[in-house]
């Protein structure tokens, strides 16, 4: 992609700050690396399981000066608690519940999408096994929901 | 039930219903060997009599005609009567008055010479007969009981013999032994009736080199219906000479009634001149019958000829009523004990088709498979089983036959309420007739599902005494009712039929259907478990199937993705991170064998076979010590068994991948503080042993505890491993019906264990059906 005529413009000036709650480590390494490939500006913060997720909506222990992110990815299978439980957390909870969440699994079970829909998820991906494909999606996804998507204004 | 049997001989233009309809209780002719007096039971004056009275008394005929009975007769007899007629009243009697027979009585008075008599006494309903049979006298000889032979050893001898005697057959000829000896007649012979209504011949005492009997059949005409009434009655009948002319009642006619009088119980009743003539054909001056009868029928006859005249007392006569009213009593017990014989036999074959059913699942092949007992239940030669539009060949069906036409005809046929339908001569209804088939005994299961048994065609030889077809005729001038004339032997075979179905055959039919029914319904039962049963497995996979593709896609996009990127680092020179590529390549090939090799492994537990047996449990932990040891390695676990243990009932195997998984895991995840201790133990619990390996490490949140269990369930991704351990654990647990689970508190360690049932104690073994890993 080259700097004269990046069709962003501005925009990718913009910082986006990524929930990201992923168990996997290679996967999470995968999303970070596509994610500078891809000269998105961003601040990616990393939780592994279900328990951090909790704790960090409900800004405890480590998570207690936690800031609500821009979006979040989150994946379906998770230790302790599973995406959807942790969704359904946010979804309850005063500074989440607007917060846009994009499910981002390896599970195309129509249950998993049908589940997350439900509890009120913004989208729903699919990470692909294709490498040029998995970097596009990343791409894609952060310019839409970081670049282009206005975020909820912060609630007091 | 529906049943055809052969067709019947015809009886010539005369029938049956001619015969049945002679009023032979009414003749108006008595036996002219003795003579009859019919008494007004007011004044016991003789208002009718025999002809002959007067001769044999030895009086004119005047002197008897109204005279009162005291001055004709004396003896203990009249003693009866006279008691009788005085202390009677006028009230009207509901039931004849019963005398103590015989009765002695000699003539009195005017008498030419001194007489004596046996006299049997009746009452009719309407008059007092009494019967005068002459005893002894120089130009009479009658047959008494031998003075040298007593009654009461005759009757134990006979009993005795009967008791002994092999079959029913055996006790028929103990009687006609006994009887010959008893009364002296030629031929004594026992006849028997089947059920159809003709006789047969079943037992034979004859005079040496005379003609022989036995085995031969006799229409049922040659005893008509009201004569088989009337024997019910009477049990003895004697017509001591066939030839002598019998004595007419005078007046014909009752001199009260005017009707004709009643000689249903009179002993000296004369028979019917069809049933003379019958007789004179046959060559026979006496006859004697004694009637059998079992359960108030009819069973039989006992029958005596004699060449010439042959005359006995009315004691034998007595005698051999008795002695067949004893063995009679042994012919039903014998008949009855035979009939259940063979009738727990055939329910034996009846018990053997059903269990050799009970194997196969599919109801076909169950009863095809079952039919050489069903086979001998029906006692068939053949069976066939017809579902639907098809015929499916069972025991020894011959090759080369089509049997489809069996199949349209039991479907067509009425099977009645009891679901069976059997014929004799099938050939002469079915088209295109059977090759070798003709009798046919069909038990329907259901509306489309018959078992079929099929007997060949079987050439009956029958010899009738005599022509059936001419057995009764109207002939002669006066067109009246003739007997047959000849009685030599006459040969019929019977062709296209098969042996008759006899009532046991068609009995074990209906057992079949009512057998095969509940056997129908607990099939139905047990297939709607099994389809509910493998519903729910059919569940339990699908979600296994998902499972396994997400924990298999995963490592494959790590390896894709990066492979991607090695691409890229090379292709741009970013050496640094081709390291890191490489790793994670490897690593997620590594994580997707261990999957695989997990996943082959639990899919080898679900169809293991386990071998139960008690487990000792101190010598297995020493025997996996090199094992611990190595689980342990970097560490200083101590691994301890807790004493005393309780064996488990349990396959070996399996006991050691549930402790290699526990210990492991427990090494894993609880041992990363000092002096870390890991616990197994073995205790009783209801209903079998708990085996359970516990820690002393950070323990399992309560809201994860049950969720663990599930298949690549992974609390923590930062300890080496697929996950799958527990899942084999509670598979495990499934396979030995038994169940798994974890007990923790938070900060109070882990104790993972699972509960082994006892053995069942009347099975021998475990119920295998799989119960759910949760507590």
């Amino acid at each position: 992609m080259s700097s004269e005529t990046d069709p962003y413009g501005t925009r990718r000036m913009r910082l986006v700050r990524f929930l990201l709650v992923e168990d996997d480590d290679a996967h999470a390494r995968l999303i970070e690396r596509c994610l500078t490939e891809n000269r998105v500006r961003n601040e990616l913060v990393r939780l592994k399981d279900g328990g951090e997720a909790f704790d960090f909506v409900d800004a405890k222990g480590p998570y207690e000066d936690r800031e609500v992110p821009d979006v979040v990815l989150l994946d379906l299978r998770l230790p302790k608690r599973d995406g959807h439980e942790v969704l359904e957390h946010m979804r309850a909870s005063r500074l989440f519940r607007n917060v846009p969440v994009v499910v981002l699994t390896t599970s195309n079970a129509e249950v998993d999408r049908e589940k997350a829909y439900e509890h009120q998820a913004n989208s729903y991906l699919v990470k692909p096994v294709d490498f040029d494909q998995l970097n596009l999606l990343v791409r894609d996804l952060s310019l839409y929901w970081g670049v282009w998507n206005e975020s909820p204004p912060s609630t007091p | 039930m529906t049943s055809t049997g052969p067709p019947t001989p015809k009886f010539g233009d005369a029938n049956l219903t001619d015969c049945d309809r002679e009023p032979i209780h009414i003749p108006g002719r008595v036996q002219s060997h003795g003579c009859l007096l019919g008494l007004d039971p007011r004044t016991l004056a003789v208002e009718f009599m025999s002809e002959n009275a007067p001769t044999l008394l030895g009086l004119s005929s005047s002197a008897v005609m109204g005279a009162r009975v005291e001055s004709l007769l004396t003896g203990s007899g009249l003693t009866a009567l006279t008691e009788l007629r005085d202390t009677e009243d006028d009230t009207p009697r509901n039931t004849p008055r019963r005398f103590a027979n015989p009765l002695d009585f000699q003539t009195t008075g005017e008498a030419v010479e001194w007489r004596r008599f046996d006299g049997i006494i009746h009452d009719n309903g309407t008059s007092i007969l009494i019967e005068l049979e002459p005893r002894q006298s120089p130009d009479l000889v009658v047959r008494e009981m031998r003075a040298g032979d007593p009654w009461k050893d005759l009757v134990v001898r006979a009993i005795d013999r009967a008791q002994a005697a092999e079959d029913v057959d055996g006790i028929c000829e103990v009687l006609v032994e006994e009887i010959h000896a008893l009364t002296g007649f030629d031929r004594v012979m026992v006849y028997r009736f089947a059920p159809e209504g003709h006789g047969e011949v079943c037992a034979e005492v004859a005079p040496e080199g005379s003609e022989r009997f036995l085995g031969l059949r006799y229409p049922a005409s040659d005893i008509p219906v009201q004569a088989r009434a009337l024997y019910l009655r009477k049990w003895v009948r004697l017509v001591p000479d066939v030839s002598a002319a019998p004595s007419a009642l005078v007046p014909a006619e009752h001199p009260r009634t005017g009707a004709p009088i009643d000689l249903s119980d009179a002993v000296l009743r004369a028979v019917s001149p069809i049933h003379i003539e019958y007789l004179q054909n046959m060559g026979v001056g006496a006859s004697m019958s004694v009637s059998l009868v079992i359960d108030g029928e009819l069973w039989g006859m006992i029958v005596c000829h004699h060449g010439g005249p042959h005359r006995v007392s009315y004691d034998v006569r007595i005698a051999c009523e008795t002695l067949g009213a004893l063995i009679s009593a042994q012919l039903g017990e014998r008949v009855d004990r035979e009939a259940a014989e063979a009738l727990a036999e055939r329910r034996r074959h009846l018990s053997v088709a059903l269990e050799s059913a009970a194997a196969e699942p599919e109801i076909v092949r169950a009863l095809t498979g079952a039919s050489p007992a069903i086979r001998t239940l029906l006692d068939v030669d053949s069976v066939v089983v017809v579902s639907g539009d098809e015929v499916h060949r069972g025991a020894h069906c011959l090759s080369g036959v089509n049997y489809a036409p069996i199949g349209a005809h039991v479907r067509a046929v009425d099977h009645g309420e009891e679901g069976v339908h059997a014929t004799q001569c099938l050939r002469r209804t079915l088209e295109p007739a059977l090759e070798g088939v003709a009798g046919l005994l069909s038990v329907e299961l259901s509306p489309d599902l018959f078992v079929v048994g099929l007997r060949s065609e079987e050439v009956q030889a029958v010899t009738w005494a005599g022509d059936p077809n001419t057995a009764v005729k109207v002939a002669g001038p006066n067109q009246r009712l003739q007997p047959r004339e000849s009685f030599a032997a006459w040969k019929e075979e019977v062709r296209g039929c098969a042996r008759a179905w006899s009532p046991l055959d068609l009995r074990m039919g209906a057992e079949l259907k009512m057998a095969a029914s509940s056997f129908l319904v607990r099939r139905n039962r047990e297939l709607i478990a099994l389809s509910r049963s493998l519903e729910s497995k059919s569940k339990e996979m699908a979600q296994f199937l998902y499972t396994v593709s997400h924990d298999l896609r995963s490592p494959l996009v790590t390896c894709q993705g990066f492979v991607g990127f090695l691409r890229k680092d090379l292709a741009e020179g970013r050496t640094d991170s081709v390291q890191e590529d490489i790793d994670h390549i490897e690593a997620s090939v590594t994580s997707m064998t261990a999957v695989l090799d997990d996943l082959l492994e639990l899919s080898r537990l679900g169809r293991a076979r386990i071998e139960q047996h008690s487990i000792d449990l101190p010598d297995l932990i020493e025997r996996l010590r090199p094992v611990f040891t190595h689980l342990a390695a970097d560490t200083d676990v101590r691994i301890e068994l807790e004493e005393p243990t309780v064996a488990p009932f349990a396959d070996e195997p399996s006991v050691v991948r549930v402790l290699e998984n526990l210990v492991g895991n427990a090494i894993k995840y609880a041992c990363g503080h000092e002096g870390a201790e890991v616990r197994i133990r073995s205790r009783r619990d209801i209903g079998g042993v708990r085996v359970s390996v516990a820690d002393d490490g950070p323990g399992i949140p309560t809201e994860y505890q049950e969720k663990i269990f599930g298949i690549f369930e992974r609390l923590d991704r930062s300890v080496p491993g697929t996950g799958i351990g527990l899942a084999s654990v509670a598979k495990v647990a499934e396979l030995h019906g038994g169940r798994a689970g974890v007990h923790s508190v938070p900060g109070e360690g882990a104790e993972f264990w699972v509960h082994f049932p006892d053995p069942d104690p009347s099975s021998g073994d475990v119920s295998k059906t799989p119960r759910s890993h949760r507590p």
